[in-house]
């Protein structure tokens, strides 16, 4: 399953889409969208009848694409975040239907609101720097927090981990212990993320890649939060050190908020949103955890390249970003554990 | 110790890159920044020869007082930071280290580190 929907696929669709509505659809301009080697997003404009969505309807068709891993959530439990993310007042792309009946496109499939914006982390650290934009970036990630477990629809997310911190090293030590060469640099930082890790606080529902280059922004707001595929309980400050650490600022390193302004403003509208302070030394451990973690990542896309399993120019390249989050990890940890 | 793929394996990648690029893709700007960044990486890694990494290898055997390949000296000592048991100077030497990698990978972003502080 890849490429663009055929026409055959296109006919099914529309059958289908005019159940749904109880009304005429018709199928008006498909375009498949670039991005995305795990999913597939398609482009669907439509025009309903009548029934239940009347008008024209702009939206995107999301499925998994052939070469679909198993690691990532799947297309219900993503639409199952998306809706509970929706309903929380997190500004995401609405979710409109989700279509498990895998006859008609081969897979399960759904159906969100087109959002238009940049999401390109290099073009977006070009502006000047904007304190009510990451006060709004801010105050959206509280709203992902304002979720807690247990909640319907999302137990497929599993039992909640007790201690965050402790779990992610542990996690981090076994997929380093899977990699073929010592990483003694890593395992530094995660000597140090043991010795330090704070204590446990309230679990909350992470997006687990909160970062400039996963959000949408049109005309200097935020239009929407994207990529929900590694969204799970954890710690809110694992956000909120994935979202400041330095490794996303894009080269502006001084617009500490993912480089597109300051700090203060981020974990200002954050505050207000939720209602209570956060921890800076709190918030620090984590950014630290972000250098470990995105260390970790980078090593594992790039034994992906060098095992043969899948050659790619990108996932070799990752490797010698290691180097960068190694003398960040160093500078932050200091010179004893 | 240089991360894989390094010098020749990146190479060989940057040039099957290049002879299947499709020069009127979308993308075509950035696969080409990729292809000039992982030679240059490869370049400076050829200039430096194995001199950083003999001078690991050496850093290695005083830090932790024993004999082996850059490998399994990094290993052990790996392995005592885990164990809690990180020999005095491993900060140092790590970060010795890692800003020789910085120099290969990322000569650019090295200098801002130090400028900055």
């Amino acid at each position: 399953m890849a490429g663009n929907l055929t026409s055959d696929e296109c006919a099914r669709l529309t059958d289908w889409l005019a159940q749904q509505a109880d009304a005429p659809v018709r199928i008006l301009a498909t375009e498949r969208l670039s991005g995305g080697a795990i999913q597939e997003n398609h482009r669907l404009e439509i025009d309903v009848a009548g029934g239940a969505w009347p008008g024209r309807h702009d939206l995107v068709l999301r499925r998994d694409a052939a070469s679909a891993v198993a690691t990532s959530h799947s297309r219900a439990e993503e639409f199952a975040l998306l809706k509970a993310a929706h309903t929380a007042g997190v500004t995401v792309p609405a979710p409109c239907v989700l279509c498990e009946d895998e006859s008609l496109l081969g897979g399960p499939f759904f159906l969100m609101h087109c959002v238009a914006g940049e999401a390109r982390g290099g073009r977006l650290v070009k502006n000047a720097p904007d304190a009510a934009l990451v006060r709004d970036l801010g105050a959206n990630l509280a709203h992902i927090h304002s979720i807690t477990p247990p909640r319907n629809g999302l137990g497929f997310l599993g039992t909640p981990p007790t201690d965050p911190a402790r779990a992610a090293v542990a996690e981090y030590r076994a997929f380093l212990d899977a990699l073929p060469d010592p990483h003694p640099a890593v395992e530094w930082g995660l000597a140090w993320l043991a010795d330090h890790a704070p204590a446990p606080g309230g679990i909350v529902l992470c997006h687990r890649d909160y970062r400039v280059g996963n959000l949408m922004i049109e005309d200097g707001k935020l239009s929407a939060t994207l990529d929900w595929e590694f969204a799970g309980w954890s710690d809110p400050l694992e956000d909120i050190g994935w979202f400041l650490a330095k490794c996303w600022r894009f080269g502006r390193w001084e617009q500490e908020a993912g480089g597109l302004g300051p700090r203060d403003a981020f974990l200002a509208g954050y505050e207000d949103a939720l209602g209570r302070t956060v921890d800076p030394a709190a918030v620090t451990y984590w950014e630290v955890m972000a250098h470990v973690r995105w260390a970790v990542i980078a090593l594992q896309q790039a034994w992906r390249h060098v095992s043969g399993e899948e050659p790619s120019l990108e996932l070799a390249l990752t490797a010698h970003v290691v180097p960068e989050l190694e003398a960040e990890i160093l500078a932050m940890t200091g010179e004893t554990l | 110790m240089r991360k894989k793929p390094s010098g020749p394996a990146l190479t060989e990648i940057a040039d099957a890159t290049e002879a299947t690029a499709d020069p009127n893709a979308g993308n075509a700007k950035y696969v080409a920044a990729m292809i000039r960044n992982a030679r240059a990486i490869a370049e400076r890694q050829a200039a430096a020869g194995d001199a950083p990494e003999r001078a690991e290898t050496a850093a290695l055997k005083t830090l932790l007082g024993a004999d082996g390949s850059l490998q399994d000296l990094n290993r052990a000592l790996a392995q005592a930071i885990r164990d809690g048991n990180a020999p005095k100077g491993t900060h140092g030497h790590l970060t010795a280290v890692t800003q020789a990698e910085l120099g290969e990978s990322n000569p650019r972003y090295l200098a801002r580190l130090k400028e900055t502080g």
